[in-house]
C-alpha cells in the first residue's frame, strides 16, 4: 500500500510526536493508542501520558487558554512531567499525540522539539480536505461556547483575517504553514503529513503501526468511541444555550463541565436519524476552500516533507460541496426528521447538565460523559449543593452575594427611618 | 348577572373559594394578596400571609384520608384561629386544595369555619379548556404519557389520575359534595369566562363588597399554561429522567422550578402552537360539560355567569395545517436552550460560576461581562421581599453546616416507582405558583 515497512519505521529510540491538527480524526487515533497499551508495551512502543490524550500538558507549553484549568494556562508542570515521562521511557519508541501542539506558536514548536530532544522527535501532521474541516470546526468551538452563526463564522474565517476565530481558524488549518512552522525545527526529514482517507478510517492506524514498528492491526479502533458530528438542530440548539448561559457572564470552565462533557456528549450519544439535516457549507464558502486547499497543497509539496496518501485528494471536489446548494430547500422528509427530533435534542441538553452536575445518576450516560474527557475527568468535587425550592433569580446569586444583598437592604431600611433633614427647594 | 344588592353576601361571612385547580385561581389569590391592606379599609381580611394558605387547604382536604399522616393538621389550625380571631366584616379564604377534600373534610371544614357564617364559592370553566391546562400541569410535576393517552386514560377513568381529575372537574358532584355540606344557600358557583379574565375579580369584588376595580390581576407572565413544543420538551426530559436514579425531590425543583419555571418566563410568539385536544376528546368534553351544567342548574345553588358556556367547544383550532410544524427552526432551539438553562440555574451550580475577568477561554476571545454583582441588582431580585431572602440565606447557611457535619452524600437513591417510564407521578405538594411559600 503506502511502500514496505522498512520506508516508515523510524529509528529505535525515536518520539513520534502527532500534532493532529484538530478534526483530523485525533479522537480515534488517540483511543486506539490509549485502550491497547498494553499491546502496544509488548511490542516496544509506550504512549504517553496516563489517559487518551496529555491535553493540559499540551496547553501548558503552547500556553494556552484551558477550560480544564479554569479558563487559564494550566501549569508548566503537566508539560515537565510529561518530558520526564518520555526521557524515562524504557520502551524503544514513544508516541505521543495531542491536536493541542498544533496551537503552537514558533516559541513553543522550539521548546517541544528541544525538551522532547533534537534528532529524535518524529512529527507526524494528519491531514483531511479543508472543506470538510469548515463545519467540524464551527460545531467545535460552538460546543466550547461560541455564539456565531455558520455563516457569520464563515465569513470571518475568509475575510476578516483580523477576527481572533480567524487567526485560531488558519493557524490550525493552513496546513503548509503549520508543516513549515514544525519541519523548520524538526528538520524536513522528521516530519511526516498523513493524508486521510475518508473511505478507509484505519489506513492511518496502519501507518502508525508501520512508523513505530508494530504489527498491522496491533492498532484496534474503540468501537462505542461515537464522536460524530451534530446535526444541525443540534449546533443550533447549543448555540441558543451559548448565548443564554453568556449573558448571565458565567464562566468557561462551568460550560465545558456542563456542555462540551455534559450537554454535548450525551447528544452524540443519542441516535440521529438519517434525514435529520446536517450542516451545509454555502457554495461560496466551498469554492474559497478549495482555493486555498490548493495552496495549501502546493506549499505542502514544496516543503520537501514526507507525504504518505494523496496529496490531491485534499482538493478534490467532494459530496458535501455538491450535495450543498441542493439541499437548500429542506426536504419533507428531512423537515418533518427535525421537527420530531427538537423535543428529544431539548431534553437531552437538559439532561446532559443534570448528569454533569452530578445530582442524577445513569450509569451508561455517566461512563459516557465521563469518558469523554480526553484528559480524565475533572475532580467534580462534591455534588452542588442540593437544589432548594429557590426562585431561579436567587440560583444565581452566591451566598456572600446574597449576604450582601440582605446586609444593603437591612441597612437601607434602618438609613430611611432616621430623620433627614429637609431639603430646602 | 344578578344586581349588587342579591351578590353582596352578609357581613360576617366567611367566603371560602375552593377552586377547583385551573380556574384561574392563582391570579385570584395573587389579587387578593396584593390587595391586602385596601381591601382591609373596606372590611375585607384576606385569610393566611401569603398568596394562598397552601399547607392549611392540603391538611384540611387530607382530615380523615389516608393522606392525613403526611399532612400535620397545625397549618389549618392555626388559620382556623387567624379568621376567628379577626373582625373584619367579611373573611376570604382561597386554596383550589380544599377541592380534594372528601365528605368527612368537607363536613369538618364547614364545621370548623361555623356553617352559619361559611359561603362556599366554586369557580368552573369549561372542560375542554381546562383538559389541556391540567395536563400540561402533571407534565411540569414528572408526568411521562403523552397527551392523547392521558385523555384516554381520563376519559375511561381507569388510572389514578382519572380519580384526582375528575374528583376535581366533575364539577357537578363538586358542587353536589359541598351544597350537602353548607347547605345550597350557603354555595356560589362563579364561571370563568376564557376571553374576560377580569370577570371572575369583577365577581368577587361584588360579593364581598369591595369597590369595582380594585382587584387588579398580576400581569405574571411565570403563571401561565406551557405551549405545545414547550410542553414536549419537558415530558421528552421526564422520560429521560425516569431512566435515572435521582432523589425525587430534587427531580421536582430541576424540572417544575427550573426547566419549566424558566420555560415559563420565555414569552413565546403569538403564533406558537397551543396544546391541541383530538377532536374525539373535545366531543366528549363538551358531553359532560353538559351533564355538569345540568347538574349544576338542578342543584339549587346561585350560579353567576353562564352556565351554558361549560358545554362550548373552547380547544384551541389548529394553528397550522401541518401539525408537525408545530414551532419552527427558529423557535426551538430558544426553547431548548431556555430549558437547558432552567435546569442549569436549578442544580445550583450558576452561583457561584461568573467568569473572572480574565477568563478569556472563549473561542471568540470575548471577554466576559464586567459587572460581577449584576445578579444582586436585577430587577427579578428586587422583586424578592427581605424576609425571603434572608430565608434563602438562612436555609443556605443551615445547608452548608449540615453537609460539614455529614459530609458529602455519596450515595443516589435507586430510580424511584414514580419515576419509571410509562408511569404517572404523583401532582407536586408545592404548586409552581406557590413556590415562595417552600
Amino acid at each position: 500500500m503506502i511502500g514496505g515497512e522498512g520506508d516508515l519505521l523510524l529509528p529505535a529510540g525515536s518520539r513520534l510526536l502527532h500534532i493532529g491538527p484538530h478534526k483530523t480524526g485525533t479522537t480515534s487515533v488517540q483511543s486506539a493508542f490509549h485502550t491497547n497499551r498494553a499491546e502496544l508495551a509488548a511490542q516496544g512502543v509506550r504512549y504517553a501520558g496516563t489517559q487518551r490524550q496529555p491535553m493540559q500538558a499540551a496547553h501548558a507549553v503552547t500556553e494556552r487558554a484551558s477550560p480544564y484549568a479554569d479558563g487559564k494556562t494550566p501549569p508548566i508542570g503537566r508539560w515537565l512531567a510529561l518530558v520526564r515521562e518520555v526521557r524515562g521511557a524504557r520502551e524503544g519508541r514513544v508516541v505521543i499525540s495531542s491536536e493541542g501542539f498544533a496551537d503552537a506558536d514558533d516559541a513553543a514548536v522550539r521548546r517541544v522539539i528541544g525538551d522532547l530532544g533534537v534528532g529524535q522527535v518524529h512529527v507526524a501532521v494528519t491531514l483531511r480536505p479543508l472543506v470538510e474541516l469548515l463545519s467540524s470546526q464551527w460545531q467545535q468551538q460552538v460546543q466550547s461556547g461560541m455564539t456565531m452563526a455558520y455563516e457569520d463564522w464563515l465569513e470571518a474565517v475568509f475575510h476578516d483575517p483580523s477576527n481572533r476565530v480567524s487567526q485560531a481558524f488558519w493557524h490550525r488549518h493552513r496546513h503548509d504553514e503549520l508543516i513549515r512552522r514544525w519541519a523548520s525545527e524538526a528538520g524536513p526529514a522528521n516530519l511526516t503529513a498523513i493524508v486521510v482517507d475518508g473511505a478507509d478510517r484505519d489506513r492511518v492506524l496502519r501507518v502508525l503501526e508501520s512508523m513505530v514498528g508494530l504489527r498491522a492491526g496491533t492498532l484496534v479502533p474503540e468501537p462505542e468511541l461515537s464522536n460524530r458530528s451534530l446535526t444541525l438542530a443540534e449546533v443550533e440548539t447549543i448555540r441558543a444555550f451559548n448565548a443564554a448561559f453568556r449573558a448571565e457572564g458565567l464562566g468557561t470552565q462551568l460550560h465545558a463541565k456542563v456542555m462540551r462533557f455534559g450537554a454535548a456528549e450525551l447528544m452524540k450519544r443519542r441516535v440521529a436519524d438519517r434525514d435529520e439535516p446536517r450542516i451545509q457549507t454555502p457554495s461560496w464558502a466551498v469554492d474559497r476552500a478549495a482555493e486555498v486547499g490548493r495552496e495549501i497543497v502546493e506549499g505542502i509539496r514544496s516543503s520537501g516533507v514526507r507525504v504518505i496518501g494523496d496529496l490531491a485528494s485534499l482538493v478534490a471536489p467532494s459530496a458535501t460541496a455538491a450535495a450543498a446548494d441542493g439541499a437548500r430547500a429542506m426536504s419533507h422528509a428531512a423537515r418533518r426528521a427535525a421537527e420530531d427530533a427538537w423535543p428529544t435534542i431539548g431534553a437531552t441538553a437538559a439532561l446532559g447538565i443534570v448528569l454533569a452536575s452530578g445530582l442524577a445518576r445513569d450509569a451508561a450516560s455517566v461512563a459516557g460523559v465521563e469518558e469523554a474527557w480526553p484528559d480524565g475527568p475533572l475532580d467534580r468535587g462534591t455534588p452542588p449543593p442540593r437544589p432548594r425550592v429557590e426562585p431561579l433569580e436567587l440560583a444565581r446569586v452566591s451566598t456572600p452575594l446574597l449576604g450582601l444583598v440582605l446586609v444593603r437592604r437591612l441597612l437601607g431600611a434602618a438609613v430611611s427611618r432616621l430623620p433627614l433633614p429637609r431639603r430646602t427647594a | 348577572m344578578t344586581a349588587l344588592a342579591d351578590v353582596l353576601l352578609p357581613e360576617g361571612t366567611r367566603l371560602l373559594h375552593i377552586g377547583p385547580h385551573k380556574t384561574g385561581t392563582s391570579s385570584l389569590q395573587s389579587a387578593l394578596h396584593r390587595a391586602r391592606r385596601t381591601a382591609a379599609g373596606h372590611g375585607v381580611r384576606y385569610a393566611g400571609p401569603n398568596r394562598q394558605p397552601l399547607r392549611a387547604a392540603q391538611a384540611a382536604a387530607a382530615i380523615g384520608s389516608p393522606d392525613a399522616l403526611a399532612r400535620p393538621i397545625r397549618p389549618w389550625h392555626k388559620l382556623l384561629r387567624e379568621i376567628r380571631a379577626s373582625r373584619a366584616p367579611r373573611m376570604v379564604v382561597s386554596s383550589e386544595w380544599f377541592a380534594d377534600a372528601r365528605d368527612d373534610a368537607i363536613r369538618r371544614i364547614v364545621d370548623d369555619l361555623d356553617p352559619t357564617r361559611v359561603h362556599i364559592v366554586i369557580t368552573v370553566r369549561p372542560l375542554a379548556s381546562i383538559l389541556p391546562s391540567q395536563w400540561q400541569q402533571h407534565v411540569q410535576a414528572g408526568l411521562e404519557v403523552a397527551y392523547e393517552t392521558w385523555l384516554a386514560s381520563v376519559f375511561e377513568g381507569t388510572s389514578a389520575l382519572a380519580t384526582t381529575f375528575w374528583h376535581r372537574h366533575r364539577h357537578d358532584l363538586l358542587v353536589e359534595r359541598w351544597a350537602a355540606a353548607a347547605g345550597p344557600a350557603n354555595v356560589s358557583v362563579v364561571i370563568a369566562d376564557d376571553r374576560d379574565h377580569g370577570a371572575v375579580l369583577r365577581t368577587f369584588e361584588r360579593l364581598v363588597g369591595l369597590p369595582a376595580g380594585l382587584l387588579v390581576a398580576e400581569r405574571d407572565r411565570s403563571n401561565r399554561s406551557l405551549t405545545g413544543p414547550e410542553v414536549e420538551l419537558i415530558r421528552a426530559l421526564n422520560v429521560g429522567l425516569g431512566e435515572c436514579r435521582i432523589d425525587p425531590s430534587v427531580r421536582l425543583d430541576l424540572v417544575l422550578f427550573g426547566a419549566a419555571g424558566h420555560l415559563r418566563g420565555r414569552v413565546p410568539a403569538r403564533d406558537e402552537a397551543r396544546i391541541e385536544t383530538p377532536e374525539w376528546a373535545v366531543a366528549r368534553a363538551v358531553e359532560v360539560g353538559r351533564e355538569i351544567a345540568a347538574g349544576i342548574s338542578d342543584s339549587g345553588v346561585r350560579v353567576l355567569g353562564d352556565l351554558e358556556s361549560l358545554a362550548a367547544n373552547t380547544s384551541t383550532p389548529p394553528t397550522r395545517a401541518d401539525a408537525a410544524d408545530a414551532a419552527g427552526p427558529t423557535t426551538w432551539p430558544d426553547i431548548a436552550a431556555t430549558t437547558a438553562m432552567g435546569v442549569l440555574l436549578a442544580t445550583g451550580l450558576a452561583r457561584n460560576a461568573r467568569a473572572d475577568l480574565d477568563d478569556l477561554g472563549w473561542p471568540d476571545a470575548l471577554a466576559p461581562t464586567r459587572d460581577r454583582q449584576a445578579p444582586a441588582n436585577s430587577p427579578a431580585l428586587n422583586a424578592l421581599s427581605t424576609p425571603r431572602i434572608a430565608a434563602a440565606l438562612s436555609a443556605r447557611v443551615r445547608e452548608r453546616f449540615r453537609r460539614l457535619a455529614r459530609g458529602p452524600r455519596a450515595d443516589y437513591p435507586a430510580a424511584t416507582e414514580s419515576g419509571r417510564r410509562g408511569r404517572t407521578t404523583p401532582e407536586p405538594s408545592v404548586h409552581p405558583d406557590t413556590a415562595e411559600l417552600a
